[in-house]
């Protein structure tokens, strides 16, 4: 049979057989004890990577004022951006009335920093992850299609413009299955912000399964009320009589699956235990009462608070270590098409100190190597200024042409930086990456191959990578 | 596709050997498109190589047909060479061996070509001979029985009554039965009486709207855009048409023609217009920024992929960008689908509004039954009031119009200070700052109202007076000083008015300020900036700001952009409301009366006239129109009929305003042309098209017109070989859980083929001659012995066929979302039997609406519905946020609708345990069904754990389930006994109010836990 079964589904339908022997979750625990994960559809090659982090900047942060450095534009402030530079690109409804595109430099300080190799630019708005480049590969030429939030962040995360793809963690949970019994295998965080608080919408579509069995979509974890919805049960109700009401809808269940012979009986009464063992699992994963004092000193002072940016990443290595496949953080209110001094060194401040931390709280526990974590928004912002400009402040439009993000850990080589803008951080003139190069790259990361992980729907092999346009690995920032 | 060769490729050898012949044919077609189209298809022919065409497969030696040794074809699946072997080890897609084998044996067998079966017109197929003729009730029976006889195989046995009822009652109204039903049929389980009952069960409203449940995926209806704001949309009425539509029995082929093209349609109904809707049901947004045309293109193309899958089954989106690669429809003919529907009028932005135009007002029935009435007592009442009108006679007194010149009194909203008993607002840090300022005419006293904005910025100070409105009056005028600094000049003012809204706007210069962009009085540009360094008294007459006499002004606002204002001394000017000398004189009340918006157009057209002008016949409409609404002699008889009529307007005007609003196609007077879209980019203008069809389906009905009418009668023409197949394989995977076509969104050739394609045809070809009737379709399934069988899966089934596409059993599997949800409260006791209306808020988590919104969007805050019929409502009229569906609907495997979607998963999982056993609303159903239950009359333990198993499941319960259920509560009764306190949080767990029980709280709490076990049973999750 082996031989016979070269794609995925055959492998998922092979386990779905042989689960109706043994029963669905004994078949977990067989496939667990081994090291090996359950229902995912591949057998992935040997990555670095296990799991992944994706820390994700909705509302696209701008890389001109904390990695793209362009000291040339100094000079240049207010003067309007070379036509030849802008070659009629298009640009968003909101500036392409503007009469005047006049360059704002930013205000910023940056520095290089020592990465173990060239060195890195970063920004005095991250003086934490500044003093870790020689663990980031940050790419300053990462581009995508969309102009607009809506199909950007899509775009971002399910490969698609429009609604209805699956998202990354959808393909992660699909293409690998799970590695543990009692948490869920893609999990989301959402985030408080500081700035601008008018900020873009997230969609549910953005950690959906799409065309994928809905049970690959992430968990979205709350920080008020239920970590996990209705996780908790009803006031008045002790674990020990709900241990007792399960047992007695197991027996019920039991007997009727000895009736009926179908096999999803079954699997209901394994969903059930999970559910059960949930109740016990979360709770402990949410409780950060044994983390020591100078972890949560690491992540900075709003590690305590919860649904913060820190408190979030403190929970995603909490998660990396009890075998959760994928987390995906998200942290919004990063458009500012005005205000960028005012705005963005709070947004920054948000999650400087905890991604850096989050970096190093892995690396120390022995995590690093075989975690990816990626940290992006959705697309760049504009050189030249949008509505006023002075020498104090300014606002940027929306920028698909170039932007920056950077990737660690999961053989990811460390201290590298790659690829690069012109002098105006405008175009890309080496080594451009696109978001499909992304996706493509961290499937590879996590042992799959971004080619053949697919699944049928309306006759086409749909792909996170896309059917049309080509993705290739970044081989340069591989290990 | 995959699910349906391993269904032949998992067969064994020798059941594969007796295949017919032409489902050998179509599963080798399938095998090549699956493998070989991507780069040897429609699209593509690399090497020249097609092997779509029958002629271009027979050519030459690539298939020998008899001769396999001969055939390239065949030589190059099976080498080893991995240069030679095909497909290519890159394309990520080789064959599995048996499939091999497939295209060998067929090469061999002589290599019979079938055209793709979906794209052939519809069979007339006969009834195969059976060897168990009895064991058939309907037609379709024997096509299965058939099947099964050549798979070596039998039926099961027909389901226990008690079971097929539940099922049955499921199926067509989306919920349980009643005890009485199950007892009745138990009694007599005769086919009479079933057949009698299934009667029943169609001609229930509840039928309709389980039916509309589903066709709501496809249709994707949903109550807000879908993108980035994601704010309400108000298109419900539609979703209570598709109720109607199908209560009514709305044949199926008017149902495509009204959703496609009701407005269309020579004068159109209301029915028909909200159906149009259809196709205004994709999503939209309004983010900033947004390019036109691309959005626009979007939009049409979500119109024209719908009606591709909804209708055809087909995969059309494929060809957007490029020919279809696996189906015979080119790009070009795509956008030749696309065209019908790039005429259809409204902004490609939906302004984020609740009702982006088109729109129309929908009436419900009962709205236009009531509305009717009312407008009819109104016309008989305003008949008798013209009687009395016309018995009194009007003679003008002689008085001088000079009695009318008086000066209107000026009433001063502030001066100097801010107004008394006013709330006042500003956006700055100083807000209502009074200062001396410039100096100005003496009425303006010592102090200004000063403010300062940065440039660009919008600076307001307003007040609102909501106790004291000022009422206005016919001629009434409104009066403002203002005072811009010459050294630091705003770059516009702005005054604006609040009556009932805010949206009564004026503004001096041409910066936008607030209601930018709004239509009519939302902003009113007045002129240009006024001089700088002087005082201006600004004049509005209010309705032009879109007041009428009548109205209550309560509120002003002072707005500036940018610059340094002085404001001073609103005040408004009243002549007051009419006199003494108005009502007794037609030709003084004429003078002011010409200022009344109020007034019908032809009086108003005459009053705009000199009164020496007026003709005799002028003169007489007047005196009518005097001596009926204005002058003081007539009041006195006619009081009584005018305050009658009072109470008729305001309950008109009630219900006009809960009278909704839905959205509706429309045609433009003058479409654009329809380009293809290169590599399906926006703004890459190809070849032109007009409105046309595929050539590889029947042609465009003759006579018929180039729009969406005609393409909605093409769509239902009989000769379609597509729109019939692919509604009764839907209706079959309503009931069965699969379709005959496992893919029932794609017919192309990706999709899967049918388990039974004669059964299929046999079901199109008597649908279409019954007139397209659903009810009959559907009762016509569930009356046959197919439906009826057990579902206990057989050891031999479980082996052969675990995923019962044979169906030699009846279908089991989980319940969808709504009947969850729905079947819980029914058993509780608690189902609303309300039909219809806008969509309701049932109880959810906090959060979960915030968690993902824009800031601003009016689906941020989620507050749920208290009146506890709406909580209680069936699910299909909980409202659907599109970015976070609700989760009694998301966690179990409804879709987002944010695009049209044929079938759902059914996925089994540890969260919908959670949900199932703690959503407060699933509580309060439990506790509903345990106070049943803990008050069943004569109760040992034992007989009423009997009674709540049997009441949930229908069937009779086991010995072994009645006893584990009984000590469970006795044993939880000893528990909530030892902690009274415990068992009344968990009865208050669920939702307020906690109804009133003779029962000790100890027993409601264990009786309630004991329900919430049943409804969380697996055969009471699943249909059996």
């Amino acid at each position: 049979m082996s031989n016979e079964r070269p794609r995925g589904v055959d492998r998922r339908e092979f386990l779905r057989r042989i689960g109706r022997g043994v029963g669905q979750s004994a078949l977990a625990s067989l496939l667990l004890r081994d090291g090996l994960s359950f229902d995912g559809v591949c057998s992935p090659a040997p990555g670095r990577a296990k799991r992944a982090i994706w820390l994700c900047m909705a509302g696209a942060p701008s890389q001109l004022d904390m990695f793209d450095y362009k000291p040339g534009l100094a000079e240049r402030f207010d003067q309007d951006l070379p036509e030849s530079v802008r070659k009629g690109q298009r640009l968003t409804t909101m500036t392409s009335k503007q009469q005047r595109f006049p360059l704002a430099p930013s205000v910023f300080k940056f520095e290089k920093r020592d990465n173990g190799g060239d060195g890195a630019w970063v920004s005095e708005l991250l003086p934490h992850l500044g003093r870790i480049t020689d663990r980031l590969a940050i790419v300053r030429s990462l581009h995508t299609d969309a102009i607009n939030h809506d199909p950007a962040i899509t775009y971002l995360l399910t490969g698609r413009e429009l609604p209805g793809w699956p998202s990354v963690g959808a393909w992660l949970s699909y293409g690998l299955g799970s590695m543990n019994e009692n948490l869920p295998t893609f999990v989301v965080l959402n985030s408080s912000w500081t700035g601008r608080q008018d900020a873009q919408a997230l969609y549910s579509r953005l950690w959906g399964a799409g065309v994928l069995p809905s049970r690959h979509q992430g968990v979205a974890l709350r920080s008020k009320g239920d970590p996990v919805l209705f996780l908790d049960n009803p006031s008045g109700l002790s674990r020990a009589l709900r241990r007792d009401q399960l047992d007695v809808l197991a027996r019920m269940n039991r007997r009727a699956s000895e009736r009926m012979a179908d096999p999803e009986i079954e699997t209901r009464i394994a969903q059930y235990e999970m559910a059960f063992a949930m109740q016990a699992s979360v709770p402990e994963l949410v409780d950060v009462k044994g983390e020591t004092a100078e972890t949560l000193k690491l992540y900075g002072p709003d590690a305590k608070k919860p649904g913060t940016f820190a408190a979030n990443c403190l929970l995603a290595r909490r998660m990396m270590e009890r075998g959760v496949r994928f987390v995906q953080i998200f942290h919004r209110g990063w458009d500012q098409h005005f205000n960028v001094t005012g705005d963005l060194p709070k947004q920054c401040r948000d999650i400087d100190q905890p991604s850096a931390a989050l970096i190093l709280d892995l690396e120390r526990r022995g995590l690093l190597d075989d975690t990816l974590v990626i940290w992006s928004g959705e697309f760049g912002r504009t050189v030249y200024c949008q509505g006023e400009l002075t020498r104090k402040n300014y606002g940027r439009d929306h920028h698909p042409r170039c932007f920056t993000g950077w990737l660690a850990g999961g053989g990811i080589r460390p201290g590298v930086v790659h690829g690069e803008t012109d002098d105006f951080g405008y175009n890309i003139v080496k080594d451009p990456v696109h978001v499909r190069d992304l996706h493509a790259t961290l499937l590879h990361c996590l042992g799959l191959d971004p080619e053949t992980l697919a699944v049928k729907s309306q006759g086409l092999d749909v792909r996170l990578i896309g059917v049309r346009e080509p993705a290739r690995v970044v081989k340069e920032l591989l290990l | 596709m995959v699910r349906s060769l391993l269904f032949y490729v998992l067969l064994p050898v020798a059941i594969l050997a007796r295949v017919a012949s032409c489902q050998q044919a179509e599963a080798v077609r399938s095998l090549l498109s699956e493998h070989c189209y991507r780069c040897h298809g429609p699209d593509v022919q690399e090497s020249d190589l097609r092997l779509d065409k029958r002629e271009r497969v027979l050519d030459g030696d690539i298939v020998v047909p008899g001769d396999p040794a001969s055939s390239e074809l065949v030589r190059r699946i099976l080498t080893d060479d991995p240069d030679d072997r095909m497909p290519p080890a890159e394309a990520h897609n080789p064959l599995l061996d048996a499939e091999k084998k497939l295209i060998e044996q067929w090469v061999a067998d002589g290599a019979p070509w079938a055209e793709h079966w979906a794209f052939l017109p519809v069979r007339k197929e006969a009834l195969p001979s059976v060897s168990r003729p009895q064991w058939c009730r309907q037609p379709w029976d024997f096509f299965v029985l058939a099947r099964l006889e050549k798979e070596g195989l039998t039926p099961s046995p027909q389901a226990p009554a008690a079971i097929l009822l539940r099922r049955v009652t499921l199926d067509l109204l989306g919920l349980p039965p009643t005890q009485e039903a199950v007892r009745r049929f138990e009694a007599d389980p005769s086919d009479a009486a079933y057949a009698a009952y299934v009667d029943r069960l169609l001609a229930d409203p509840r039928y309709g709207e389980h039916r509309a449940r589903f066709w709501l995926d496809v249709a994707r209806y949903a109550d807000t855009h879908g993108l980035h704001f994601d704010n309400y949309r108000e298109i419900w009425p539609y979703r209570d048409w598709v109720v109607r539509a199908f209560n009514a029995n709305l044949p199926y082929d008017r149902f495509i023609v009204e959703q496609l093209a009701g407005d269309l349609l020579d004068r159109p109904s209301v029915d028909q217009r909200i159906a149009s809707g259809f196709n205004r049901l994709h999503v939209t947004t309004n983010e900033g920024g947004s390019i036109e045309e691309e959005v626009r293109f979007r939009n049409v193309l979500d119109r024209t992929n719908t009606m591709a899958t909804a209708f055809m089954g087909l995969t059309a989106g494929c060809a957007v960008c490029h020919d279809h690669k696996f189906d015979p429809l080119t790009q070009e003919e795509y956008y030749g689908l696309f065209a019908f529907f790039e005429g259809m009028a409204g902004a490609a932005l939906d302004g984020n509004m609740a009702s982006p135009p088109p729109a129309m007002r929908a009436p419900t029935p009962a709205q236009r039954r009531e509305r009717r009435r009312l407008e009819e007592a109104r016309e008989m009442i305003e008949a008798c009031a013209w009687k009395i009108v016309d018995a009194l006679s009007y003679r003008e007194p002689h008085l001088r119009a000079s009695a009318l010149s008086v000066a209107p009194t000026r009433r001063t909203w502030w001066n100097d200070a801010p107004p008394e008993d006013a709330e006042l607002h500003g956006d700055g840090d100083t807000i209502w700052h009074f200062e001396p300022g410039p100096p100005g005419p003496e009425r303006l006293g010592a102090l200004r109202l000063a403010r300062r904005a940065a440039r660009d910025a919008l600076a307001q100070d307003f007040f609102l007076t909501p106790k004291h409105g000022r009422r206005l009056e016919i001629g009434d005028r409104l009066e403002v000083w203002v005072y811009l600094d010459p050294d630091d000049p705003p770059q516009t003012i702005q005054l604006q008015f609040h009556g009932k809204t805010w949206e009564h706007r004026a503004r001096w210069g041409a910066k936008p300020a607030h209601g930018a962009g709004a239509k009519g009085p939302g902003d009113v540009k007045e002129g240009p900036r006024p001089v700088a360094g002087r005082w201006t008294r600004l004049v509005l007459d209010p309705v032009n700001l879109g007041f009428r006499p009548g109205d209550t002004i309560d509120g002003v606002a002072f707005t500036q952009v940018g610059g340094r204002v002085f404001w001073d001394a609103p005040a408004l000017l009243t002549h007051g409301p009419l006199g003494e000398l108005e009502r007794t004189s037609l030709r003084l009340w004429a003078m002011r009366a010409r200022e009344d918006p109020r007034l019908p157009k032809e009086i108003r057209a005459i009053l705009a006239l000199p009164q020496e002008a007026w003709n005799a016949e002028q003169e007489t409409a007047l005196e009518a129109y005097y001596k009926r609404h204005v002058w003081g002699q007539a009041r006195l008889p006619l009081a009584p009929l005018d305050e009658r009529l009072a109470e008729i307007k305001a309950q008109i005007d009630r219900l006009e305003a809960e009278i909704p609003h839905t959205l509706v196609s429309e045609e433009l007077a003058e479409p654009p042309a329809t380009h293809v879209r290169l590599r399906g980019r926006y703004d890459r203008l190809g070849k032109q098209v007009t409105r046309s069809t595929p050539a590889f389906l029947p042609p465009f009905p003759k006579g018929a017109r180039r729009d969406r009418l005609g393409l909605a009668q093409w769509l239902t023409d009989p000769g379609h070989p597509l729109t019939a197949r692919v509604a009764v394989n839907r209706f079959w995977q309503e009931l069965f859980g699969v379709g005959l076509v496992e893919t029932s969104e794609d017919f192309g050739n990706q999709g899967a083929l049918p388990s039974h394609p004669a059964l299929l045809d046999a079901l199109a070809a008597r649908f279409v001659a019954s007139g397209w009737n659903v009810k009959a379709l559907i009762r016509s399934i569930v009356l046959s012995s197919t439906y009826r069988q057990s579902s206990v899966v057989r050891p031999e089934l479980a082996s052969r066929d675990p995923a019962n596409r044979l169906l030699a059993r009846g279908p089991r599997y989980r319940l969808d979302a709504e009947t969850l949800r729905d079947q819980a409260l029914l058993l509780g006791g608690l189902l609303s039997p309300h039909l219809g209306g806008a969509p309701v808020k049932p109880p959810q988590p906090e959060g979960l609406w915030k968690a993902v919104a824009y800031v601003g969007s009016n689906t941020m805050v989620f507050e749920a519905d208290t009146d506890p019929e709406k909580r209680h409502r069936r699910s299909l009229y909980t409202f659907w946020k599109r970015t976070a569906p609700a989760p009694q609907l998301a966690l179990l495997d409804a879709p987002s609708r944010e695009e049209c979607r044929v079938r759902r998963e059914r996925t089994n999982t540890p969260l919908q345990a959670l949900m199932l056993l703690n959503d407060p609303q699933f509580l309060e159903a439990a506790r509903g069904l345990g106070d049943l239950t803990a008050r069943q009359p004569g109760g040992t333990v034992e007989n009423r754990a009997l009674w709540l198993l049997r009441r949930a499941l229908c069937s009779p319960p086991s010995d072994e389930n009645v006893r584990d259920l009984a000590n469970y509560v006795r044993r939880t009764l000893e528990s909530f006994r030892r902690d009274e306190e415990a068992a009344r949080r968990l009865l208050e767990s669920a939702p307020p109010p906690l109804p009133a029980s003779g029962v000790p709280v100890p027993e409601r709490a264990a009786w309630m836990m004991a329900a919430s076990i049943v409804l969380n049973l697996d055969p009471l999750l699943s249909k059996e």
